[in-house]
């Protein structure tokens, strides 16, 4: 007995929410860890006391994103128990291993070092303070790691074997699992993603400060460094994006096809759609305007290669749903104990199109009896949404190029000493602090819905993965959510507004714009070293 | 490779270390946080507040391990247990949720209205957790009703949560309530000074005597109320496998299983010895002695309630043949041999960062008066 299409529906929406939310957060304090690095290093090889100002103050603001973080992920770790509990089990063997690492390795690192970095400055010293630093940017960024293995092996499941005594999937090799190129890609690009979204967060709160005229010998320092970070980030996440683009193209054709609004095969130099209208129920383009030659170029870095179009992939889907129904008969009565020979010659060579056969479980749950047409419904099924995909690729991409756009220009006026001479730069900067965040979610979105209509590429379908739980307890927890985040969301931005537009006074050094020097507590940390 | 048998045996042991950990350094943090909010002045509120927020983080972070450990090693029971106790688990989620902001954000704006709603948050982040806790176990001890459908093993749950409010339940949760306020008066017996200090010796003793006859209250319901399990067989090989096992239920099963396995006994043993020992060192004025031995307290008294269920992990109340045992539960023994060396690596460099992060914040002087944190206002919360 499957859960029912609306608690399957509901359990979707609440995880989306739930992992869009928590990665509003992640990209800021994997990026901002690298800053507070890099500052501290300033610090300890010049001993500027500016450079420490500006590793507790923009460490403030970390401390603050970090803490709603935390909340949000613990929510992830709970949310496969709970909502996705067939597909845990399915997977606990090996997907676990990087969730139960992640565990061991980063988080445990990052939370304890947080306390060292936050509360043991002057008490030990500088060196030791600046690794406890770099250990808490390692703690962080390892998470990401462990996380997009486990990620991507859901987009690419590989060095696992489905085992049907106990139907679960085995990992055959930890080391594999881990190296594995497209979780690589994965993470460089979202590291580098995450980088972007720190430059953007600095820069904009700094050019608030030039535009205002107070602490603008911290805030052009802080730019400075942002600017040159920003650099290297900004090309790196364009390299792993394409390089990622590459992988998709040749392991995940029809999230590929998706994200290019491609429904027929195209011939080699195939043309590329910057805007299209796709129409899933017509299966085309209602309208598109075509670069020639883009789509090879993009998506095969050649012009004799080409995508393949949805509909193609269907028809192989179809075929593979036919053969995977035989297969899952043998299945059930290997299950049983009653499987003969001839069985299991069947179940050896169809035994890959399984996960295909159970597409067709959501239209008749008894798949010795499914008709012609409940197969075609289930085919429909095997491709994503391709407006949802084509449009979120494309918004991806924008704020890349506009976040290019700005750092240009900011790495010019840096260059020529005249960052704070040019307001309509610096209100831009500070405008597009959304830029980053927006990127993140969106490529998100088409990394996710470009893998619908599986949890498990080709293996588990989602709607197979859910718990058996029934739709008033789902509404209930959806609702918390929302209502709890909101909260916790409403509070967050209260706070970050606050410290952001105090800026480095907040931290009571009497050395910033705003500070009477009399009021304050000249004992403090700030002026022991 | 190790033996299938030894590595699953050993996982038991390492989950129930992880949560033992667990239960003895974020249980005074929840300790401290239940406290908290009945301090008068606002001094004494911060004290105990940053003699447990500094490292609280890190304490918390043990779950985090302890879950992902229960979901490589055993995600039969990772999958049944949070489905199955949904509203449970939401509702030890979403008091979490109060506990990073709660720590963080408190100290961050100076008004009385923000800090009295943050402390009554943390409050509640602490006490709904450990009464979930302790009403999980206490149910554990009862079974929970669980089934599995046989061929594709998909789990149900036939109850609701309300079925979980029973006397074993609330007994045990009760338990794990007065256990976390008996660690957080020993963490802070030994971190604060002066008269603060002489209260938080005070509570202790409340707490510590409380503790035991709640706990000794739980044995009894457990040796005369509570139907027990008793595995006569199970299958060789079953991993991830629970339908077959042979059980038979009795009143004082749990009890009756000592017998069986009479090392089970050194765990409720410990948990005695460690309070009355914390108890006489605390009157001899040896705070840090009296901490170690609530360490031991508690940790023992997690190993009590995971030690009266061996070898089961969670029974099944709805078909005692379908019970998740230490030997039916388990991930396959590729996973679990790489995951011992992988852990048992990183546990090793886990202490000594742990190790490291505690003398460097407590380096110089061991405990905290009102004073230190003056000095400190701008980073202290």
């Amino acid at each position: 007995m499957l859960p029912s299409t609306a608690v399957v529906d509901v359990s979707r929406v609440q995880f989306a929410f739930t992992a869009l939310f928590h990665f509003l957060f992640v990209p800021l304090t994997l990026g901002l860890s690298w800053y507070l690095v890099a500052m501290e290093a300033a610090y300890v090889k010049t001993g500027k006391v500016v450079f420490k100002d500006m590793t507790q103050f923009w460490g403030k603001l970390f401390a603050i994103n970090f803490a709603i973080g935390v909340v949000t992920g613990i929510t992830m770790e709970f949310q496969f128990g709970l909502n996705w509990a067939y597909f845990s089990r399915f997977i606990g063997d090996t997907f676990g291993t990087a969730l139960a690492i992640e565990g061991i390795t980063a988080f445990m690192l990052e939370t304890t070092m947080l306390g060292v970095f936050f509360f043991a400055w002057g008490k030990v010293n500088k060196w030791v303070h600046f690794a406890a630093t770099i250990l808490l940017a390692v703690g962080s960024n390892l998470s990401i790691l462990n996380i997009i293995v486990a990620n991507s092996w859901m987009q690419h499941p590989e060095n696992t074997v489905f085992h049907w005594q106990t139907m679960t999937m085995h990992l055959t090799s930890l080391w594999a699992f881990y190296i594995d190129t497209l979780a690589q890609i994965r993470v460089g690009h979202i590291m580098f993603a995450a980088a972007m979204t720190g430059t953007m967060f600095i820069l904009g709160i700094s050019a608030f400060y030039l535009l205002k005229k107070k602490d603008t010998g911290f805030a052009k320092r802080s730019m400075a460094i942002a600017i040159g970070f920003g650099i290297v980030a900004v090309v790196s996440v364009a390299f792993f994006g394409d390089q990622n683009g590459l992988a998709v193209a040749k392991d995940e054709p029809a999230k590929m096809a998706a994200m290019e609004g491609v429904w027929t095969t195209p011939k080699a130099p195939a043309a590329w759609s910057v805007i299209a209208w796709p129409d899933q129920s017509k299966e085309k383009n209602l309208f598109s305007l075509d670069i020639p030659y883009g789509l090879s170029l993009i998506a095969t870095h050649s012009l004799t290669g080409t995508v393949e179009g949805a509909k193609q992939i269907m028809a192989k889907n179809k075929l593979r749903i036919e053969k995977g129904i035989s297969a899952y008969h043998v299945l059930l009565k290997l299950r049983k104990g009653t499987a003969s020979a001839a069985d299991m010659a069947i179940y050896r060579t169809h035994r890959k199109d399984i996960g295909y056969a159970m597409l067709a479980k959501r239209y008749n749950e008894n798949l010795l009896k499914v008709t012609p047409a409940q197969i075609n419904q289930a085919t429909r099924d095997s491709i994503p949404n391709v407006f949802t995909v084509f449009y979120s690729f494309r918004i991806m991409i924008l704020c890349w190029v506009l976040m290019l756009i700005l750092l240009a220009f900011g790495a010019y006026y840096c260059s020529r000493r005249t960052l704070h001479k040019h307001p309509w730069f610096l209100w831009l900067t500070l405008l597009a602090i959304p830029l980053p965040y927006l990127a993140s979610e969106f490529g998100w979105v088409v990394a996710e819905i470009g893998r619908q209509p599986w949890v498990l590429k080709g293996i588990l379908p989602v709607f197979f993965g859910a718990s058996s739980l029934n739709l008033a307890s789902v509404a209930f927890s959806l609702g918390g959510f929302a209502v709890l985040y909101t909260l916790l969301f409403i509070v967050e931005m209260a706070l970050m507004f606050k410290f952001a537009r105090i800026g480095p006074s907040s931290m009571g050094t009497g050395r910033y714009d705003g500070e009477t020097k009399t009021s304050l507590d000249q004992s403090g940390s700030g002026v022991q070293q | 490779m190790i033996g299938f048998t030894e590595l699953q045996f050993l996982w038991w042991v390492i989950i129930g270390g992880v949560l033992m950990t667990y239960a003895a350094t974020a249980g005074f943090d929840f300790g401290a946080t239940m406290i908290l909010p009945f301090m008068r002045k606002e001094d004494d509120r911060r004290v105990i507040l940053n003699a447990s927020g500094r490292t609280w983080d890190g304490n918390q972070t043990w779950i985090v391990f302890g879950g992902g450990a229960i979901f490589v090693i055993w995600p039969t029971i990772y999958a049944a247990t949070f489905s199955g106790l949904y509203a449970a688990m939401l509702i030890l989620l979403w008091s979490l949720f109060l506990r990073p902001p709660g720590f963080d954000f408190r100290g961050k704006i100076n008004s009385p209205i923000w800090r009295a709603t943050w402390d009554w948050a943390l409050l509640l982040s602490a006490f709904l957790p450990m009464l979930i806790f302790g009403v999980a176990f206490g149910n554990l001890l009862k079974g929970l009703p669980i089934s599995f459908e046989p061929l594709t093993l998909r789990s149900f749950y036939h109850g609701n949560f309300w079925g979980l409010i029973n006397w074993m339940g609330i007994i045990a949760g009760l338990a794990a309530i007065v256990m976390a306020l008996m660690h957080g008066a020993a963490m802070l017996s030994r971190r604060t000074e002066g008269d603060l200090k002489r209260r938080m010796q005070r509570l202790f003793y409340v707490f510590s005597v409380l503790f035991l006859v709640i706990f000794t209250a739980g044995g009894f319901m457990v040796a005369f109320a509570v139907k027990g399990y008793f595995l006569v067989h199970s299958p060789a090989n079953a991993t991830l496998h629970p339908l077959a096992n042979v059980v038979t239920r009795q009143t004082g099963a749990w009890i009756l299983s000592y017998a069986q396995y009479p090392w089970k006994a050194a765990a409720p043993i410990l948990t005695y010895l460690a309070v009355i020992l914390a108890i006489c060192t605390l009157r001899i004025g040896k705070g840090g002695f009296a901490f170690w031995c609530s360490v031991l307290a508690v940790a023992g008294t997690v190993a009590t309630a995971g030690t009266a269920l061996f070898p089961f992990i969670v029974p099944s109340s709805f078909n005692a043949a379908q019970s998740m045992t230490v030997w039916d539960a388990t991930s396959a023994q590729y996973t679990l041999n790489i995951m011992l060396y992988v852990s048992a690596a990183l546990l090793v460099v886990i202490t000594f960062y742990k190790i490291f992060a505690y003398w460097a914040i407590w380096r110089g002087k061991s405990t905290l008066n009102i004073s230190d944190v003056r000095e400190n206002d701008h980073e202290f919360y």
